[in-house]
């Protein structure tokens, strides 16, 4: 920041073509021209830009040029695929997903190995489906489950390795599950892994090994060498340290557990478990460090350190993320190792150039945008600033800047307290001819008298660092993870700098053991003690409410103020670049930007902060009142969850889909057993909540569980955690299992009031009645919550009626038909999820629906709906949807018309 | 193929591509249903290529196929 910044020149060019080319991208996104197109607009800019490039307008053509090269890369990158590409063959329905296909393919790494299984990456080549043998193309994942010692010994012997070609026979799946508002794509998420299918593999012998290909030996003994490193990880640590340390080192989070990564995510600290930037800089500058030792040739340095860290990027697995930030690494190094080093800035821009220029889509991932945010937010914002501070604080007169800062006293005093050394001062003021005296700050001696002065410096430049990231990062973590963590500027500095030194002992456990087992216990206990503290401290802190927060996003237009958040923080990081503390107030005007005053400043800020509290305070973020009754079905798979909104406003959610099972996993059987919980997201959490954020909810006013299944009750406690609940109402006394406690304690521990309510209650939310028609009211502890115990509500509004039925079976049918008038229905969402153990044909008759929802997954492992149920319902008259199909089934109503509205067709039907 | 050199076929063995419900249903631990998915996948998809193929069907467990793998063959 030394050298003049000559008023016409700007000191990251790459930065500005970067801009240029993703603005590029950005507008073929929207506009999907031909490529040929964008390669005449390109042509024509550089012609024009030749022309007159003695002119300083040239630049425009320059930039256009770059904004039309932008388009024509995506153009291109987005050409039709190949005919054979799978993805293509499943997209255009030519076999349908989740059929049976025997494949044959070549491994691309050695099978991943995952708690209770192992992932393989197949290069495809040939197919054989419904006897029909075709020629295919593509990547595909399959998991391989090993439950047990004999399977696993079966699978050891077929001996899958890096570049073995096998056949193998399972059900591919490419498809979308959950189909509502706010659930992530499972198609778009392969697509950016490069994946154009999954599967299961069922049993090892559905595989069958052909030959081992040539492989590229050195890969290959990388691939050895991480895969060893991950079972002696696994064998060595408790489950919480292996899966941090095999996640954050070795790249594989199927080691993970839940509890674990919970904590992570809470203290908004998961980043450190997925290899990225940070690690890439970490381990890069360690080895430039250690080769520092050895060579002080600055291109040697830079080609050994290269190396290696490519070598650990390639054994990671090379994705995406890894590669953009040990591409970002290298340059920078490169930079260096040419003596270019030019400012970081140009560095960051010609990077992001490159990165998208390999794949230009990639813009549009949630991973490059946080990594570029990120690495933009420590360059552009945090190093400037820190930088000016010090040179503020360190202030002695010198030629370049003869006189004091131009700066607040308070500020000044804060800078000198940091950064100003008194011993270096008196060393230089004793060799020279002249004599000041300086006044600093009245805090310093008091800091210095005590050595504190390069910790606290240390300190404040880590909190700013952490904390301009996390305001620069602000709106992608609310729109992609709906998560604030204020915590997180403190529990990144701890994690940091823990997992650092866990992952040393770590490493050096692993070696002693090789050794002797007994020598690396102290090291093994010490790297247990360290994870300990790296999972048990921001626990601590994020079980307090305000320190990780849960927030809906704004829909429609009001989106674009995630975006227009970036208005003010760019504005603000351009005043920061041409602040000059030094220069006097006269000087100012000399600068091209005379509008950067203190009032603009004030304003910017001020700007800024409005945007922040917007965020997150969220004002007017749900949907605007319409006077409607609106019930929405939402496609859990597996399972029930209807939101009610009443025509003010107010919304109830009637249960909350869920998982069966937990998928426990049992690590090691006998003795020390270990029993690991995946991480993997629970429906109430991928699916319920993210439908609410995305819709702009914070609260929920009620919930109401129709009875103690998990696929019914589940997700309620997700929901219960996660939005402001006022009332819980339940049927009977409900049922002891694992999924009803965690509900009860979330319940207790949010201070939420459980009501139970029983035939006969009539329950009105604004001009809406909810008649209560079943269970009957019994006290007793024996009145179990089971199918037949489930609540049965009518939601009546206007002429319009809808009606609520859990899982009651033929007997609660038989007892309601006592009352036929009571189930005359506009909407009825069927009883089971359209099992033949409900839906008589007497109920059916009494219900006279016009629409029949069937709440259940595409594949339900009960084979719900049943067929006979289907056709039951359809021959009494009624339109029967299915929320596994169709998404999202929303029905509305003012009271007298009735709306249909799924989520898979946009469609109205009335 | 792991293993299938190795299975001793019992003389009565059946062929699952072409053996009728009744005939499936016949075979240990699998009863009219799933005799009845054996079939449906068959119609489905076409014909089994191996014994081992039979694991596709839903509800054929790794277990159930050990039982059976010497009483059915693919032709």
């Amino acid at each position: 920041m030394a050298k003049p910044a000559l008023a016409n020149f700007t000191l990251s060019p790459l930065l500005w073509l970067f801009v240029c080319f993703a603005s590029g991208i950005l507008t073929a996104s929207f506009l999907s021209l031909d490529w040929r197109i964008y390669l005449a607009i390109c042509v024509a800019a550089v012609i024009l830009n030749i022309i007159f490039i003695k002119q300083k307008f040239a630049l425009i053509y320059l930039s256009m040029a770059f904004i039309a090269v932008g388009g024509l890369f995506f153009q291109v990158e987005n050409q039709p695929m190949a005919e054979n590409r799978l993805k293509r063959i499943y997209d255009e329905n030519l076999i349908n997903s989740g059929d049976p296909i025997e494949i044959t393919g070549v491994l691309q790494t050695k099978p991943e190995l995952a708690a209770g299984g192992f992932f393989l990456v197949l290069k495809t080549e040939k197919a054989i489906y419904k006897n029909s043998e075709m020629e295919i193309s593509g990547k595909v994942r399959l998991f391989a489950a090993a439950s047990n010692e004999m399977i696993r010994r079966e699978y050891e012997r077929i001996n899958l390795s890096y570049g073995s070609r096998i056949r193998v026979a399972c059900a591919l799946r490419r498809e979308d599950d959950f189909l509502n508002a706010g659930v992530v794509s499972r198609i778009r998420l392969l697509d950016q892994k490069q994946i154009d299918a999954t599967g299961n593999i069922k049993s090892p012998l559905l595989i069958e090994k052909i030959e081992d290909t040539k492989t590229f030996a050195p890969l290959a003994w990388l691939y050895d060498r991480r895969h060893n490193l991950i079972i002696e990880f696994s064998n060595n640590f408790s489950v919480s340290t292996a899966g941090v340390l095999i996640a954050s080192l070795l790249g594989n989070g199927y080691f993970l557990d839940k509890p674990t990564a919970e904590v992570f995510r809470d203290g908004g600290t998961f980043h450190i478990l997925v290899i990225s930037g940070l690690h890439i800089t970490f381990v890069g500058g360690l080895t430039l460090l250690f080769v520092q030792f050895f060579t002080n040739k600055r291109f040697s340095q830079f080609i050994i350190a290269a190396s290696f860290l490519w070598a650990y990027a390639v054994a990671v697995g090379a994705d995406v993320p890894v590669v953009r930030a040990a591409l970002m690494f290298t340059i920078l190094l490169f930079s260096q190792a040419i003596h270019r080093s030019g400012t970081l800035l140009n560095a960051l821009g010609f990077c992001a150039l490159i990165l998208l220029i390999w794949r230009p889509s990639d813009i549009f991932t949630q991973s490059f945008q946080l990594t570029f945010v990120s690495v933009a937010a420590i360059v552009a914002i945090a190093f400037p600033l820190i930088e000016k501070l010090r040179a503020v604080g360190s202030w002695s007169p010198t030629s370049d800047a003869p006189f004091p800062p131009q700066v607040s006293a308070h500020l000044k005093g804060f800078c000198e307290m940091l950064y100003w050394r008194e011993a270096v001062w008196k060393k230089e003021a004793a060799r020279r001819l002249w004599a000041a005296n300086l006044f600093k700050s009245p805090y310093l001696k008091w800091l210095e008298s005590r050595n504190l002065k390069s910790f606290a410096a240390f300190v404040f430049e880590a909190i700013t660092v952490s904390l301009i990231v996390q305001i620069c990062l602000l709106p992608l973590l609310i729109v992609y993870f709906h998560r604030f963590s204020p915590i997180s500027v403190l529990t990144n500095l701890w994690v940091g700098i823990i997992i650092a030194l866990e992952s040393f002992a770590a490493i050096a456990a692993i070696f002693l053991v090789q050794i002797n087992d007994i020598l690396a216990l102290p090291l093994i206990k010490l790297t247990e003690i360290l994870n300990w503290l790296l999972v048990f401290v921001p626990n601590f802190f994020t079980d307090n409410s305000w320190a990780n927060l849960r927030l809906p996003t704004y829909s429609g237009a009001l989106r674009a103020i995630y975006i227009l958040y970036f208005v003010p923080v760019i504005l603000l990081a351009f005043v920061l670049h041409h602040w000059k503390p030094f220069a006097l107030k006269s000087k100012i005007s000399i600068s091209n930007f005379k509008f950067f005053t203190d009032k603009f400043v004030r304003i910017a800020s001020g700007v800024l902060l409005s945007l922040v509290l917007l965020i997150i305070f969220h004002p007017s973020s749900s949907p605007p009142i319409d006077g409607r009754l609106h019930i929405d079905f939402l496609d859990v798979g597996q399972g029930d969850a209807a939101f009610i909104r009443f025509p003010n406003g107010e919304t109830m959610l009637v249960d909350g889909g869920g998982r069966r099972n937990f998928n426990l996993v049992n690590l090691r059987a006998g003795e020390e057993a270990k029993i690991f919980e995946p991480d993997t997201r629970t429906v109430g959490e991928a699916v319920v909540s993210q439908y609410f954020w995305e819709k702009g909810y914070a609260q929920i006013d009620y919930m109401t569980a129709t009875h103690a299944d998990a696929d019914h009750i589940q997700g309620l406690s997700d929901v219960a955690e996660n939005f402001q609940i006022r009332a819980a109402f339940f049927g009977r006394t409900l049922a002891e299992n694992t999924e009803l406690a965690e509900l009860n304690s979330k319940l207790t521990k949010g201070n939420i009031e459980s009501l139970t309510v029983a035939r006969g209650d009539v329950l009105t939310f604004d001009k809406v009645r909810i008649e209560v028609l079943n269970p009957s009211r019994d006290d007793s502890p024996e009145a179990i919550s089971d199918n037949n115990g489930s609540l049965v509500l009518r939601v009546i509004y206007g002429d319009r009626k809808f009606l609520l039925t859990g899982d009651i079976e033929r007997e609660t049918e038989r007892e309601l038909l006592n009352a036929p008038e009571f189930l005359q229905t506009d909407v009825l969402k069927v009883a089971h999820h359209g099992s033949r153990t409900s839906s008589t044909l007497d109920f059916i008759n009494a219900a006279q629906t016009k629409v029949a929802v069937i709440s259940v997954g595409k594949d339900s492992p009960y084979g719900h709906p049943h067929e006979e149920v289907v056709e039951r319902w359809k021959n009494a008259g009624a339109r029967v949807l299915t929320t596994g199909e169709n998404g999202t089934i929303s029905v509305s109503t003012d009271g007298q018309d009735l709306q249909l509205k799924t989520y898979n067709k946009e469609k109205i039907y009335r | 193929m792991p293993n299938t050199n190795e299975i001793q076929l019992s003389a009565s063995a059946i062929d699952i591509n072409t053996a009728s419900a009744e005939e499936l249903a016949r075979l240990p631990n699998i009863g009219r249903q799933k005799a009845q998915e054996i079939i449906k996948h068959r119609e489905k998809f076409g014909r089994f290529r191996k014994p081992e193929h039979i694991l596709l069907v839903g509800g054929i467990s790794d277990e159930l196929f050990q039982k059976v793998k010497t009483l059915i063959k693919v032709e």
